[in-house]
């Protein structure tokens, strides 16, 4: 093989290499959530059946997102177990009052205007759809933050082509279009950018 | 072996035919126009509910009808109130710009 084709390959797959393993390594941040949390555990043992159950809309039909230290309370007002994590939610959240700062995975720009009511009860959007299977996980899953933009890595989706990605991974707005398009709803700009 | 300077050459190259195969361009271009958006100094809209009051304008003796929409307690867009019996819903277009004065740069 000749000598400069040799240097050429070389460039050529450590470049490859570099940028689909290591860039993404860089690029995101790992970060821990401030409590561990199971869905799965509160849907079998305590019978929450329903992720509007905790994640519910409010009278006016905004989504209120994560439940509040409040609603937590209703069963955690004492330690139930003797877990790190039940003595951490009750220490530090529930007796003080504070609300627990969950890193949210779903964080959306300050530009989107984007309405649960409409996606859930009008159009009979199950959660899953855009979220994924969370409901049903054992742990809460790791947190990513792009260092650059500053947004979860769920934003992108987990695949750093975007091809072949399960269902519910990424929320760019290309998914959000793609979704109108395929069920022949249009919002225009203005729909979601007030 | 010794590397030549045509070796780097060829290697960069490689490289640089490589880099457009892997997303780092793509990312890096669509993780920094998010970032320009997000600039500290841009005011953001806070979190929660949203609200509608119905209220009148304060900037001039006129006293228009305005729609005031909040979130979280903050003023975020001025209409006008329709049902106003003078203004009928016209504003001016400080009245419009209203909730953008909090925001001024030299505002005291």
């Amino acid at each position: 093989m000749k000598r400069w084709l040799l240097m050429f390959s070389f460039g050529f797959v450590a470049t490859l290499l570099a940028g689909w393993t290591a860039f993404p390594r860089v690029l995101y941040v790992k970060k821990p959530q401030p409590l561990e949390f199971r869905h799965k555990a509160h849907a079998e043992k305590s019978g929450v059946a329903e992720c509007s159950e905790c994640h519910a809309l409010r009278d006016d039909g905004t989504f209120a997102g994560l439940p509040a230290t409040e609603k937590c309370a209703g069963c955690h007002a004492d330690k139930i177990g003797e877990s790190q994590a039940e003595a951490r939610l009750v220490d530090f959240y529930i007796k003080p009052g504070h609300e627990t700062p969950w890193l949210v995975y779903a964080q959306q720009p300050a530009n989107v205007w984007f309405s649960h009511a409409i996606h859930v009860k009008r159009a009979g959007l199950k959660c899953d759809e855009c979220h994924g299977k969370y409901g049903e996980s054992d742990q809460v899953k790791l947190y990513e933050v792009n260092r650059i933009s500053g947004y979860s890595r769920d934003i992108w989706g987990h695949s750093m082509s975007r091809l072949r990605r399960a269902p519910g991974d990424g929320m760019k707005m290309s998914d959000c279009e793609n979704c109108h398009h395929a069920r022949h709803v249009e919002a225009g700009c203005l729909g979601c950018h007030k | 072996m010794k590397v030549s300077r045509r070796d780097l050459l060829a290697w960069s190259a490689g490289a640089a035919a490589a880099l457009v195969a892997t997303p780092v361009p793509w990312k890096l271009l669509d993780d920094t126009s998010i970032w320009s958006q997000n600039w500290k100094w841009i005011p953001q809209p806070s979190r929660g509910p949203m609200e509608v009051k119905h209220s009148a304008c304060t900037l001039c003796p006129s006293g228009c009808g305005l729609r005031v929409r909040t979130a979280g307690g903050y003023l975020v867009g001025v209409a006008g109130l329709a049902s106003h019996p003078v203004t009928g819903g016209a504003l001016c277009p400080l009245a419009f710009a209203a909730h953008q004065l909090n925001w001024h740069p030299e505002r005291l």
